[in-house]
């Protein structure tokens, strides 16, 4: 799933979560018309990804990173909510795209990726992978790629390898900052390529934590949302 | 932020300290290079008649430095009409139609190993070591290609 479920609750005394959502639980506020956005917990301890992506890197992206962009979607959903013109609607966009996008991209992530003992790196015969075989020729092509494409965004961005529902075909694309992968694509696997995202373990090589990020690519998940995108 | 010799810095280490220009003036004239010292004159002039004072253009700069969504840089420039402005760019986009003053790199790679998220602290900790006697150069000019 890719996709922040928010409902607008009047008055409700009810907490609830709603487990599932690739975003994470989502709270209703009591007398408050919006929802709260929160971060999901790592399915993962912090340091299950080592020696690819360090503990520290781990903890920082998702407590400090992450939280950030939950905190500002919030702030910016509650000034959405109270105002009353167009233009203060418009002047809101980014604030909503930056924050929103960041917390529907990490929440992505963080469930892209696995520890080996979970599966992580590992992509079994499927229709995933006779997928990638189909549009890229082999795996190994694929992964060099996308690195590639990835490597090359000017800037701060994401990698993506997406189902692009209108050619019925896998593609690598990239989008920049924290903007998510919309249609006609679907998501199937992100990398964040974001500076603070490795640079604490690799500095400016990116192409070594490019390499080193295949060893934790959790494609069962994607292979999921691969099915998902092509029922 | 131009970038010209790095030597040992022989200053005390940088504070958060935004505000007194006297102890920027102690270490930064034994330091020799006087980074972050803001002596009077033209630029000292034009930074207080625009922003009202050093402190007041620091809070603008950093405020507006922080916000930039993704990379980029914060920039101090001269506009076409001669006032101080402050304003962004992204990514690695050069100020194009106005003098660049004063530019501070925000990409993560610029501080992430020293400061990690906490943007904030580099954008204090950075006024410590801004050239003022470039910047003054720079708008005495009305050019950064000197």
């Amino acid at each position: 799933m890719y996709s922040l479920a928010r409902t607008t609750v009047a008055r409700s005394s009810i907490t609830t979560t709603a487990r599932g959502l690739a975003a994470g639980r989502t709270r209703f506020v009591a007398g408050s018309a919006a929802s709260v956005h929160t971060l999901p917990d790592l399915p993962y301890a912090y340091d299950a990804l080592e020696p690819h992506i360090s503990a520290e890197i781990m903890k920082l992206h998702h407590t400090k990173h992450h939280q950030t962009y939950v905190n500002g979607l919030n702030a910016a959903e509650e000034s959405y909510g109270k105002a009353t013109t167009t233009q203060q609607k418009i002047a809101l966009q980014s604030a909503l795209k930056f924050n929103g996008g960041g917390h529907v991209n990490h929440s992505f992530f963080w469930k892209i990726l696995a520890p080996a003992s979970s599966g992580g790196g590992q992509l079994s015969d499927g229709p995933l992978k006779a997928a990638i075989e189909k549009d890229f020729g082999s795996v190994d092509a694929f992964k060099k790629q996308f690195n590639a494409t990835t490597a090359a965004i000017q800037g701060s961005g994401w990698g993506w390898l997406g189902y692009n529902k209108d050619r019925k075909k896998l593609e690598i694309v990239t989008t920049a900052n924290q903007d998510p992968l919309l249609a006609p694509y679907v998501p199937i696997i992100g990398v964040d390529i974001w500076e603070h995202a490795f640079y604490l373990q690799y500095k400016n090589v990116k192409p070594d934590y490019l390499a080193a990020i295949w060893n934790v690519v959790n494609f069962k998940q994607a292979e999921t949302h691969f099915r998902d995108a092509t029922k | 932020m131009e970038e010209s010799k790095v030597e040992k810095w022989a200053g005390p280490p940088p504070s958060t300290n935004l505000a007194p220009h006297a102890s920027n003036a102690a270490y930064g004239s034994t330091g020799g290079w006087g980074g972050g010292v803001l002596k009077p004159g033209p630029l000292a002039d034009a930074i207080n008649r625009d922003f009202g004072s050093l402190e007041e253009l620091q809070k603008q700069f950093n405020a507006a430095t922080i916000g930039i969504q993704g990379s980029g840089w914060g920039w101090l420039v001269l506009d076409k009409s001669g006032r101080l402005v402050i304003t962004t760019t992204p990514n690695q986009d050069p100020v194009i139609d106005s003098v660049p003053i004063i530019g501070v790199d925000i990409w993560e790679h610029a501080f992430y190993l020293q400061y990690k998220n906490v943007k904030p602290d580099y954008l204090a900790a950075i006024w410590h070591v801004i050239n003022f006697e470039e910047a003054e150069k720079r708008l005495v000019h009305k050019s950064a290609n000197l």
